[in-house]
């Protein structure tokens, strides 16, 4: 990417300023996942949940 | 000055792999379809082991064509269902009971060559760049970080042999059997980076630079950012990989629309840019390598479960992204 930069004329940006402006994004990717995460977490224990009573009621 | 472990090794040790694995697959009495397989993997060896040899017996231009046709027939064998999987996948389980004490005798050590790899290559391209015997260096100074990685896999193989006991030999067998595990996809990411370079020389960013500035006011910041981000994203889903989109949609709409016109921070827009590609990656099955590859390694029902799965983060993420891009690159 700084390569690319760089062949079009625009020198000033090191690497790590990139990757710098990384940072929002991979935090915004952690939090969507750990929110997808925690849903899965739920929807797994309502499954263990609703299969417990069943085998209760047997 | 020479190098040790330069691109040529990595190349002619890749060919020697696939040509092994075409002449195991050969011998494969008991395959399906050995002819047309065994053909397929010896014209994929052929790339990585005879180009040079070509290039300087007939010359630039006939080599271009040669590849071209093997490429071709390359996608007339995998199209026309040439390929297909050895005989080792249906005895596998039987091996699979001898595998697994042999795993519980060699315990946790089993990941130790798996974690070299990462480890030897990051050790080798921060410390080894200098290192030289006589006039020989021994890594590549180009590619420096491609030749601590084949170093770093070479002694993994290594380890790997040590602590199995076993040979060379049988590391080819088994990426014989993930190779066929994997199938005809295991050559597209080569055959998309040549994509990615066909888009570059047609011109396609000169094209989308013209219809954007047809279609949307210079000046209207949000038009733009959408432009380039839902481009990036689309495009790599196209082309299965952001790095080859990134080149066609920076110099087309970023560069000249959002960096030069609007000034807006070049490092910012370039990383949000290629985070929406791989929003894109997420969404595809052309990224052949991260979302088909596994769904067949882990024997899943539903080839596109991976994408499925990963389709409402990728959405999330490109939100995000837009956001990010239309809140903090342009100064204040």
């Amino acid at each position: 990417m700084t390569a690319f930069l760089h062949e079009n004329g625009i020198t000033t940006v090191e690497p790590l300023t990139i990757g710098l402006w990384s940072i929002p994004t991979a935090l915004c990717a952690l939090f969507i996942h750990l929110f997808r995460l925690s849903r899965l977490d739920a929807s797994i224990a309502r499954e263990i949940h609703a299969w417990q009573s069943a085998e209760g009621k047997r | 000055m020479n190098t040790l472990f330069n691109m040529d090794l990595m190349l002619y040790l890749t060919g020697i792999i696939m040509l092994l694995v075409a002449w195991m697959t050969w011998r494969d009495q008991a395959h399906p379809k050995r002819w047309t397989s065994a053909l397929f993997w010896l014209l994929f060896a052929s790339t990585f082991l005879f180009s040079d040899v070509l290039f300087w017996l007939v010359g630039k231009s006939l080599t271009y064509r040669i590849y071209g046709v093997i490429v071709v027939l390359l996608a007339l064998i995998a199209g026309l269902g040439g390929l297909g999987s050895g005989s080792h996948l249906v005895t596998a389980a039987g091996k699979m009971s001898a595998g697994i004490t042999q795993v519980s005798r060699i315990g946790r050590k089993i990941f130790l060559p798996a974690l070299l790899i990462p480890l030897i290559t990051v050790f080798l391209s921060l410390a080894a760049k200098d290192w030289h015997v006589g006039h020989w260096f021994l890594l590549d100074q180009k590619n420096l970080t491609l030749a601590s990685l084949l170093l770093a896999c070479l002694t993994a193989l290594l380890a790997a042999c040590w602590l199995t006991r076993d040979t060379p030999l049988q590391a080819v067998r088994e990426s014989r059997r993930l190779i066929d595990a994997i199938g005809w996809a295991l050559i597209l990411p080569q055959l998309l980076a040549m994509l990615g370079g066909v888009f570059v020389v047609a011109q396609t960013g000169q094209a989308i630079q013209s219809l954007v500035s047809l279609l949307f006011h210079p000046e209207n910041r949000l038009s733009i950012v959408l432009v380039y981000c839902l481009g990036m994203t689309l495009l790599t889903m196209i082309m299965g990989n952001a790095f080859a989109a990134f080149p066609v949609m920076t110099a087309g709409v970023a560069l000249p629309l959002l960096i030069h016109a609007q000034h807006a921070n070049p490092a910012l827009v370039v990383a949000i840019g290629m985070f929406s590609g791989y929003c894109g990656t997420l969404m595809t099955p052309m990224a052949a390598n991260f979302n088909i590859v596994p769904a067949a390694l882990l024997e899943l029902k539903d080839n596109y479960q991976i994408i499925k799965v990963q389709i409402p983060t990728a959405l999330a993420v490109l939100i995000c992204n837009i956001c990010l891009m239309m809140l903090f690159a342009f100064p204040a």
